[in-house]
């Protein structure tokens, strides 16, 4: 026999009169509790700058700390101090750079085109080893051995300090050396400082091709160490047809501001180091290219 | 601040309201829902019961709802030594349900439902305890450590007439690291099985038997009275007549009257009383007038016997052989301890005394009261008389040592203030320089006050 | 919404960010209810359906909440709802009730709820703050169930309850034991999570290595034609 006082007997009468006192309480307490929080806060107030809010906002926000300062916020504080140059972050992009400068009263300073990381080097498996590495596959602590495993000076190991290092996961170690995804880097510089070849650069967004390879040897030099690096022939200087491309030391530089992005350089060079920063738009025109045929 | 501010409100102070008062809408919205659902939800003592039964004792069915009905305002009963009864209730098979609140325990108090149904055992008439769980409890943390399985084998199926013996003993009702829960569970069993032997009159123990019979020998003049007993066996051998034993001693105590003495010898229709005035002299009892009642086959023996020892005397002869109550003797008001006072002091026709006194310096500040024999310049014996509630180590730490604990002092001199020394019990320092101060105080009584009325 | 932010909701509650054995949040009921499986089911479904309805409240209330109250408003929902769910429970579910405790009321301030509310739901819309509240939830009630489990058999022989066994360790069923497989299981689980992540990732690589060879192919190609277009 099921015992009916179980569950139909749940819940009793409406007691008013305690019902009363608990929200009379409830209130009372939030009440006080209330001014009690906003006194103290009145009285411990810390009298910030309301710039260094207004500029946080307008960051990028992603708190990598390339700037050298503790994220976005620590940023906003010195560009208010005057201590910090707005160009010390790379990811903010240009309205909020203007709307930054309106706020502090000065003139922003620096490039303020959005740029991408590259890797100038496109050696990796193609370049000849020195010796076998046996150890923490690190290429900091690897170069700490005479210079790196890899017989050209200024080769990429491919062992991913900038792979690690990445706060975007954008960077990642393919046929030996690094490739930097253009789509997923914000350029906020931590693989530049973390390279101990050096090896990585920053060019304009827009840019469509750019130079990967950074040695400064020439000729048989480089084709004994490595079977992509540039033998600074000079085809590409020759090809330009703006002048924006030009050896210096060996290594060819492209000056961004010349260049009209026509890709004769790349197409020229024999040892196919100047490479496309977006590969995969490439093959999307070279598809029409091939119909207009 | 200009004049035309005075209409808009300053923007910080404007967001403050606005942030308190959020606040206070939330806390306020919240607050009614919960008051709300407090009432709809509200899970009943009757919904509790019903819930306890169906897992323990399925035969209570819906309950018999006109005992239950009658009994909805119950007046809790204090069971002295072990708890309070806070509700009783009766099952449709005619079982009790008793909530018993039991003390001791780890943080409080735990309190059970106990369900004791009257059978026949043997051809005996007796009473079971059925089944028990637990209602409420105040904090026990261990309490998980008591299982179902020690809820079916505890206490269940054993005589509530054992609850003295070692089937109700708490060293064989409880689980290790779980001893305070495992008390206060203990008390609270104990505290029903008493009630229902006393109050409800399930079964009928020797002692519950005498005391009816002497509560019905008084008839009118009984009425009001309290009757406890008190058993010492080197107590109960002095009062042994031929070859009957004193059977119990009751003191009978009522608010406003004369307190009572009861002794009872044999059982059954064999039962002898005599009930006399408590508190008087040896010579006062000798009197006719000293004697409330006997029982028509009191014997004279036994009637003499009484008259001529109180309970007492007997107690105090124990230490000291030759006491024979004289009379209460005036407390001198000049005299002052450090640590203590003297409350009574009673006076023997040898001289020698028991004097009552009170120590301070116990436990979180309390006090101990002694009673201390004291013949000869030497004290001969002593006892606990009573301490403070907040006296909790006495219970747990003094008393059950009192095998050891009865043999300091004793047979040491009063003339001088006796050194605490090895008269200590560990973890109860302060109760034991209670006690010392205690004992002090009445050696110094003994030795200013009383020794140069002797000497007069 | 969007199937990807879903998925990315999803992931995120049960494994990338599961509080139990990533965030390591709500530690004192983990550690103290996985003695016995069965417990651990109700805490979890518990805990699941205050943070769902606790996430829904506040990301509704998230732009009339101001700053400096945030705080006690939020604990003041939370603890509503989890009044209410003990009511409940009380009421229509005793035995779940008396086997939870004092771990009930411990609920309001159980980390995952409030460190949802602070980093979630005060900035995200009602939909993904409920959606993000059950998978929380999903996620701590299966990490502390599967960590009951091992407790329990290992501990007391026991699987929710029904005797398997004689063979007990009763390290596992006391605090130390309690600790010991919190340890391995977060080092266990986040060794994978680490494997798996890199396989992936690996996986991606190769898919764009496949791309940029099929580009480089063409590339001559390509050479040829703009020599004929010239």
């Amino acid at each position: 026999m099921l015992n009916n006082l179980l569950f139909a007997e749940i819940g009793r009468q409406i007691q008013w009169m305690s019902f009363a006192i608990a929200i009379a309480i409830v209130v009372g307490v939030s009440l006080v509790l209330g001014v009690l929080i906003l006194l103290i806060s009145k009285f411990c107030q810390v009298k910030e700058d309301p710039r260094i809010k207004e500029i946080e906002g307008c960051l990028a926000g992603a708190n990598c700390g390339a700037c050298g300062y503790p994220g976005c916020a620590g940023f906003a504080k010195a560009l208010v101090d005057g201590t910090a140059k707005l160009d010390a972050c790379g990811q903010t992009p240009t309205e909020a750079r203007i709307e930054i400068s309106n706020i502090l009263g000065v003139a922003v300073e620096g490039n303020t085109e959005p740029t991408v990381a590259v890797v100038a080097c496109c050696g990796g498996s193609k370049c000849q080893d020195k010796y076998a590495y046996q150890g923490y596959g690190d290429c900091i602590s690897q170069n700490l051995l005479a210079g790196g495993r890899k017989a050209c000076e200024v080769g990429c190991m491919g062992s991913g300090s900038c792979v690690d290092a990445c706060p975007y996961n954008s960077i990642e170690c393919r046929e030996g050396y690094a490739h930097i995804d253009p789509d997923l880097c914000r350029s906020c510089g931590i693989c530049i400082q973390t390279c101990p070849k050096r090896l990585i650069k920053r060019v304009p967004a827009s840019a469509k091709v750019y130079v990967a390879c950074s040695t400064q040897c020439r000729g048989k030099d480089v084709m004994t160490k490595c079977q992509a690096g540039c033998i600074a022939c000079g085809k590409c200087e020759r090809n330009c047809p703006t002048g924006a491309i030009v050896l210096v030391n060996n290594v060819p530089i492209i000056d961004y501001g010349k260049c009209i992005n026509c890709g004769k350089c790349l197409e020229g060079c024999p040892r196919q180091c100047i490479k496309y920063l977006h590969p995969e738009a490439v093959k999307g025109s070279s598809e029409t290219a091939e119909q207009a045929k | 601040m200009a004049e035309g501010n005075k209409k808009t409100m300053n923007p910080a102070l404007k967001q403050s309201i606005i942030a308190v008062a959020v606040l206070v809408v939330i806390c306020l919205v919240c607050g009614l829902l919960l008051a709300l659902c407090n009432d709809l939800l509200y899970v009943s003592d009757e919904v509790k019961l019903a819930r306890a039964m169906q897992k323990i004792y399925k035969d209570y069915g819906n309950g018999d709802k006109e005992f239950n009905e009658a009994n909805k305002n119950f007046a809790p009963v204090n069971i002295p030594n072990y708890g309070t009864i806070t509700e009783v209730k009766k099952a449709e098979d005619g079982a009790y349900v008793i909530s018993a609140k039991g003390g001791g325990g780890y943080k409080g108090t735990i309190t059970l439902y106990v369900v004791v149904k009257q059978e026949t055992v043997g051809g005996k008439a007796d009473a079971i305890v059925k089944a028990w769980t637990i209602k409420e409890h105040d904090g026990e943390t261990f309490l998980g450590n008591i299982t179902s399985k020690q809820q079916s084998s505890w206490y269940v199926g054993k005589s509530i007439t054992g609850y003295d013996t070692d089937s109700f003993a708490l060293s064989n009702n409880k689980v290790a690291g779980t001893t305070l829960s495992s008390t206060a569970i203990n008390n609270a069993v104990k505290s029903a099985c008493v009630y229902c032997i006393e109050v409800l009159k399930l079964v009928s123990t020797p002692e519950s038997e005498a005391k009816d019979a002497i509560i019905a020998l008084l008839g009118e003049d009984g009425n009001g009275y309290t009757f406890n007993s008190v058993t010492d066996d080197e107590v109960y051998a002095q009062f042994a007549v031929d070859e009957q034993d004193l059977s119990f001693y009751f003191e009978g105590t009522k608010d406003g009257a004369d307190s009572l003495e009861a002794y009872v010898y044999g059982e059954g229709d064999d039962r002898q009383i005599v009930v006399v005035k408590a508190g008087l002299t040896h010579a006062e009892r000798l009197e006719a007038d000293a004697v409330v009642k006997t029982s028509e086959n009191a014997t004279q023996d036994v009637i003499d016997k009484v008259q001529s020892l109180s309970y007492f005397e007997a107690l105090v002869r124990k230490s000291h052989a030759d006491f024979t109550y004289v009379g209460m003797a005036e407390i001198d008001s000049s005299f002052t301890a450090t640590n203590g006072t003297v409350n009574k002091v009673y006076t023997s026709t040898d001289g020698s005394v028991v004097i009552e006194a009170t120590g301070t310096g116990g436990f979180s500040g309390g006090t101990v009261s002694i009673n201390v024999v004291i013949a000869d310049g030497v004290i001969k014996g002593w006892w606990i008389a009573y301490y403070d509630a907040s006296q909790t180590y006495m219970p747990t730490k003094i008393i059950p040592a009192w095998n050891t604990v009865k043999n300091w002092y004793v047979g040491s001199s009063i003339n001088a203030d006796i050194v605490l020394g090895d008269n200590m019990i560990t973890d109860a320092t302060m109760s034991s320089t209670a006690i010392n101060n205690a004992v002090n105080t009445a050696c110094k009584y003994a030795r200013e006050v009383l020794s140069d009325k002797e000497g007069a | 919404m969007k199937l990807q932010r879903f998925k990315e909701i999803a992931l995120d509650g049960t494994v990338r960010q599961n509080p139990t054995f990533r965030l390591v949040l709500g530690t004192c009921p983990t550690l103290a209810l996985t003695v016995a499986a069965m417990s651990c089911l109700g805490m979890g479904a518990a805990v699941t359906i205050v943070l769902i309805c606790s996430n829904v409240i506040i990301s509704l209330l998230r732009n009339i909440i101001p700053d400096k109250v945030r705080i006690p408003c939020f604990i003041v929902i939370i603890a509503t709802f989890v009044t209410l769910i003990r009511m409940l429970m009380e009421a229509f579910i005793p035995s779940l009730y008396d086997s939870l405790g004092i771990f009930l009321p411990l609920i309001v301030v159980n980390c995952i709820i409030l460190g949802r509310a602070e980093s979630f739901a005060s900035h995200n819309p009602v939909g993904e703050s409920a959606l993000d509240g059950l998978f929380m939830g999903l996620g701590f009630t299966a990490a502390i169930t599967l960590m009951g489990i091992v407790r329990e058999v290992l501990g007391s022989g026991k699987l929710f309850g029904l005797e398997l066994w004689n063979f007990k360790i009763g390290f596992f069923s006391n605090a130390a034991g309690a600790f010991l497989t919190y340890g391995l299981f977060i080092a266990i689980f986040n060794v994978c999570y680490n494997a798996v992540e890199r396989k992936l990732k690996h996986k991606a690589a190769q898919k764009a290595t496949t791309v940029a060879e099929e580009v480089s192919e063409d590339a001559p190609a390509l050479e040829a034609a703009a020599k004929e277009a010239e």
